[in-house]
């Protein structure tokens, strides 16, 4: 197991009390492979992806309680010195907008340079990278800065910077959102391209289930701080299990579609400050029953690796015997 | 010449139901050097949902605020049924602006920030005075159910509220003139998966229990199959491809397209 | 809050508060002569001393408050109004109106101000009026430009093209929509105006040409005590040290204000 969360919870400070964005997810990521981490706008994915390696800043909030082991370490008991050594090398970040991530003054080889490993020699090492990424055009142009490029080449050099020294995990926070259609699909392949290669162990988190479907093996939803279903990403397509999940996978936009109206999800999404007692989906969902707002449910498997955590189990019957109200 | 357009439009109106014809048109922005929207024709017909798709700066705003006249054109003419919005007076114009809204995509920018949402629909009212002084309130909550928020939204501030929320107060706005065209500026693109899903079955809705006609903008595929009757296709200022959505999907003609479509993370 | 804004507040506050209810606050009529009492210092019966023709002078300062605070209010409301107006006809209007406004805000920015009030007030007649008019007049180029700026981003947002499609005219967007929405950075300018304009009245009023005696501002009390300077210290101390406080409030509110407003 090269990453292995446990009950890893984050607490963000605010006005009055600290609220708990991430209350206890667990998470392993082995060598080699893709997990997808979904989930909406404000459910804690982005913050826990930080939490891996302590990005948040102090002032914002702090890790509460879990274990992060990565490589057979506690990240979480690291000294910074330590941590240095990790962040940045062993386990690298890619955000989403690509061009606030590069910094405007240097050029393209002068910030993939800092990235680089001691032993390297920087010309080699950069071209090497450069042609990795699909970036060959530039090898050349040691004087190219950041507005140059356009968005996808920007990315391209982010991704770039991110393998450059070597590392075991990447760390994707919606890397493709800021970007064209069909940039989006050129970026998903070299990410695919440098997965399969260097065998990579992968991190892609993202609100966009058709990206995380299309190349992640692994996928796992959050809602509300918490994972609420996740296992071998062909299961969660098939047979979603966590109301949830069938409502986003029913939310997603086709062209079979033609003017039915979507089977959505109601409501809107909790604010952390007033989380419903029970099963936090429990005011939005069309399955509940009233056991379900008595206590969280805990994850519990379904099959194959796949689990849920909802009290039902949500057959193909019942979803079609369950009348959806179009709460729009 | 002109008179025969002006005629001919009318006609076209009159017996095939073209709502909306648009000629020609052409912007171009003298800081890019580039024609945002390059010689544009093509017609909207009453009551159906077109399609318009499109990466990032291909002209597929510009071209939707030529079509309200929130920008001037360099060359061309929009016909509305039949009437040339380049050459009526001022007041027929603004009669004419009550036919035709918009729907903005960011729904950050899209509202006053300053402004409360009540207010945000009366001020639609005190414009037109279509609604009495004592009716007002309850117009505006009637309209704000419609779009499934209600009277509790009356005094909040757009801060208040989410990215979801906000879009359909922005659908309220333009419902609240009571018009026949709308144009969604991808009205669901930065909305999340499962609150696009509700904004588009609203839309859906309206658009079937009002008759109304959209022109919809979107860069996703998905969403312009779930959505829409036509399509046209969009790249560099120019439409290269328009047809009806199965057409269009089944069998590109246009290499743009085809590469759109498998780019597109399609089910 | 910050405790310096807070501070700043309370200073501005506290020097309205004095003016408003100067008749209540002052314990003597301010230009009550009393010829037996000239250039006391303070004691307790004249708790800032008197001056050389035996008036209170903390009556005096008191009264003089509402003077200084009049002419700031008044000479920065309207430069603020009209540099509210241009700006914001420049910004949305562009083109012509643009280049117009924005050329004869260079051209104003020329002139040396205090040079040119002094120049003008030389021709007219010093009075309280014509002060606040001139440094009005003289001082709204900044409040312009910051309005043209903000308005040049507002009015590319998509909320003033939701209104454009409602049918909303040019004045209700200018009026109920940009203006609004642009004020945070012109409100801190307002607030540091206000100081400036009481320094530049302070400095007329100091050399004769500003408020006229008897009646009392902070700048000619000031300006009387400098021909007394050795034998009555405390005719340019308390005025000097109100000037002071007073501007140092208004600078410290406007700074606040920046700081809560345009992060």
């Amino acid at each position: 197991m090269l990453l292995h969360i446990k009950n890893l919870k984050i607490n963000y400070k605010s006005d009055n009390r600290p609220v708990e964005v991430v209350r206890g997810i667990d998470l392993d990521i082995d060598k080699g492979e893709c997990v997808g981490l979904i989930g909406e706008s404000g459910c804690g994915k982005t913050t826990a992806g930080l939490g891996i390696t302590k990005l948040i800043p102090e002032r914002k909030g702090n890790i509460s309680a879990g274990e992060i082991l990565f490589e057979g370490r506690d990240v979480l008991k690291l000294t910074s010195e330590e941590l240095r050594c990790i962040r940045g090398k062993k386990i690298s970040y890619v955000f989403q907008e690509p061009f606030s991530s590069l910094n405007p003054v240097f050029t393209i080889y002068e910030q993939m340079r800092e990235s680089l490993e001691e032993k390297d020699n920087p010309d080699s090492r950069i071209a090497e990278i450069l042609k990795s990424v699909g970036l060959e055009k530039i090898i050349d142009r040691k004087n190219i800065y950041p507005h140059e490029l356009s968005g996808g080449m920007q990315q391209r050099a982010m991704i770039g910077m991110a393998i450059a020294p070597r590392p075991n995990l990447l760390v994707l926070d919606e890397p493709t959102t800021a970007l064209d259609v069909t940039v989006q699909r050129q970026i998903l392949d070299l990410i695919m391209e440098l997965k399969n290669k260097m065998s990579l162990a992968i991190l892609f988190i993202s609100h966009d289930l058709r990206i995380v479907f299309n190349i992640a093996d692994k996928v796992a939803i959050m809602y509300a701080g918490k994972i609420i279903e996740c296992g071998p990403k062909e299961k969660i397509v098939s047979s979603p299990a966590h109301p949830y999940t069938i409502g986003l996978i029913d939310s997603i936009p086709s062209l079979k579609h033609r003017k039915k109206l979507f089977n959505a999800i109601g409501g809107r999404a909790p604010l952390f400050s007033e989380l419903p007692e029970g099963c936090k989906f429990y005011p939005r969902c069309r399955f509940r029953i009233d056991k379900c707002s008595e206590k969280e449910p805990e994850l519990k498997d379904v099959s194959g690796g796949q689990a849920s955590r909802c009290i039902r189990t949500i057959s193909a019957e019942l979803r079609s015997a369950t009348p959806i109200k179009w709460n729009y | 010449m002109y008179q025969n357009n002006q005629r001919g439009a009318a006609l076209r109106y009159s017996n095939k139901m073209e709502l909306l014809i648009i000629d020609n048109l052409r912007k171009g922005f003298k800081k890019h050097k580039v024609r945002a929207v390059d010689d544009v024709s093509f017609s909207v017909f009453k009551g159906e949902v077109l399609g318009l798709v499109g990466e990032s700066g291909c002209g597929k705003s510009t071209l939707a605020k030529l079509v309200l006249r929130l920008l001037g054109a360099d060359k061309g003419s929009i016909f509305y049924k039949g009437k040339d919005l380049f050459n009526i007076s001022h007041n027929d114009m603004r009669k004419t602006r009550k036919d035709l809204q918009i729907i903005f995509q960011d729904p950050y920018a899209s509202l006053d920030p300053r402004m409360k949402i009540g207010k945000v629909i009366e001020e639609v009212y005190d414009i037109y005075k279509n609604v009495s002084e004592n009716n007002r309130k309850s117009k505006t909550i009637e309209l704000l159910e419609t779009v499934g928020l209600g009277e509790t939204y009356l005094n909040r501030l757009p801060s208040e509220l989410s990215g979801g929320e906000r879009q359909r107060v922005g659908i309220a706005r333009a419902l609240a003139t009571d018009p026949e065209f709308i144009i969604c500026d991808e009205p669901v693109s930065s909305l999340d998966i499962s609150v696009q899903a509700q904004i588009l079955n609203l839309l859906i809705e309206l658009q079937k229990r009002k008759n109304l006609t959209y022109l919809f903008i979107s860069h996703d595929l998905g969403v312009i199959g779930s959505i829409c009757d036509r399509v046209m296709v969009m790249q560099s200022g120019k439409l290269i491809e328009s047809g009806s959505c199965e057409n269009v999907f089944k069998n590109p003609q246009h290499q743009y397209t085809k590469t759109l479509l498998e780019s597109a993370l399609l089910r | 809050m910050n405790k310096l804004t807070l501070f700043g507040l309370g200073i501005v506050g506290f020097f309205i508060i004095v003016a408003i209810f100067a008749p209540v606050i002052a314990p003597y009529n301010p230009g009550q002569i009393d010829i037996e009492n000239i250039l006391t210092p303070p004691s307790s019966s004249h708790i800032f001393g008197t001056d050389s023709l035996g008036r209170d002078l903390f009556s005096r300062m008191v009264y003089g408050s509402r003077i200084s605070l009049m002419v700031g209010f008044i000479a920065v409301g309207i430069a603020g109004l009209i540099g509210i107006a241009l700006g914001a006809i420049a910004g949305y209007y562009g083109k012509w109106a643009d280049t117009v406004i924005m050329r004869f805000i260079d051209i104003m920015l020329c002139f040396p101000t205090f040079f040119l009030i002094l120049a003008v007030i030389a021709l007219l007649e010093p009075s309280i009026i014509n002060i606040m008019v001139i440094i009005g007049v003289t001082s709204w180029m900044g409040m312009a430009r910051l309005m043209r700026a903000e308005i040049l981003s507002l009015k590319e947002r998509d909320f003033i093209y939701a209104e454009k499609a409602i049918g909303a005219s040019d004045l209700r967007i200018i009026a109920r929509h940009l203006i609004p929405n642009a004020m945070a950075p012109v409100l801190v300018s307002v607030t540091l105006g206000i100081a400036g304009a009481i320094l530049v009245e302070s400095g007329l009023s100091f050399l004769g040409i500003g408020v006229q005696p008897p009646t009392p501002s902070w700048g000619n009390i000031l300006s009387e005590g400098k021909a007394v300077m050795g034998a009555g210290w405390w005719m340019m101390l308390f005025p000097g040290l109100s000037i002071f406080i007073t501007v140092l409030g208004y600078n410290l509110l406007g700074e606040g204000i920046r700081e809560k407003l345009l992060k």
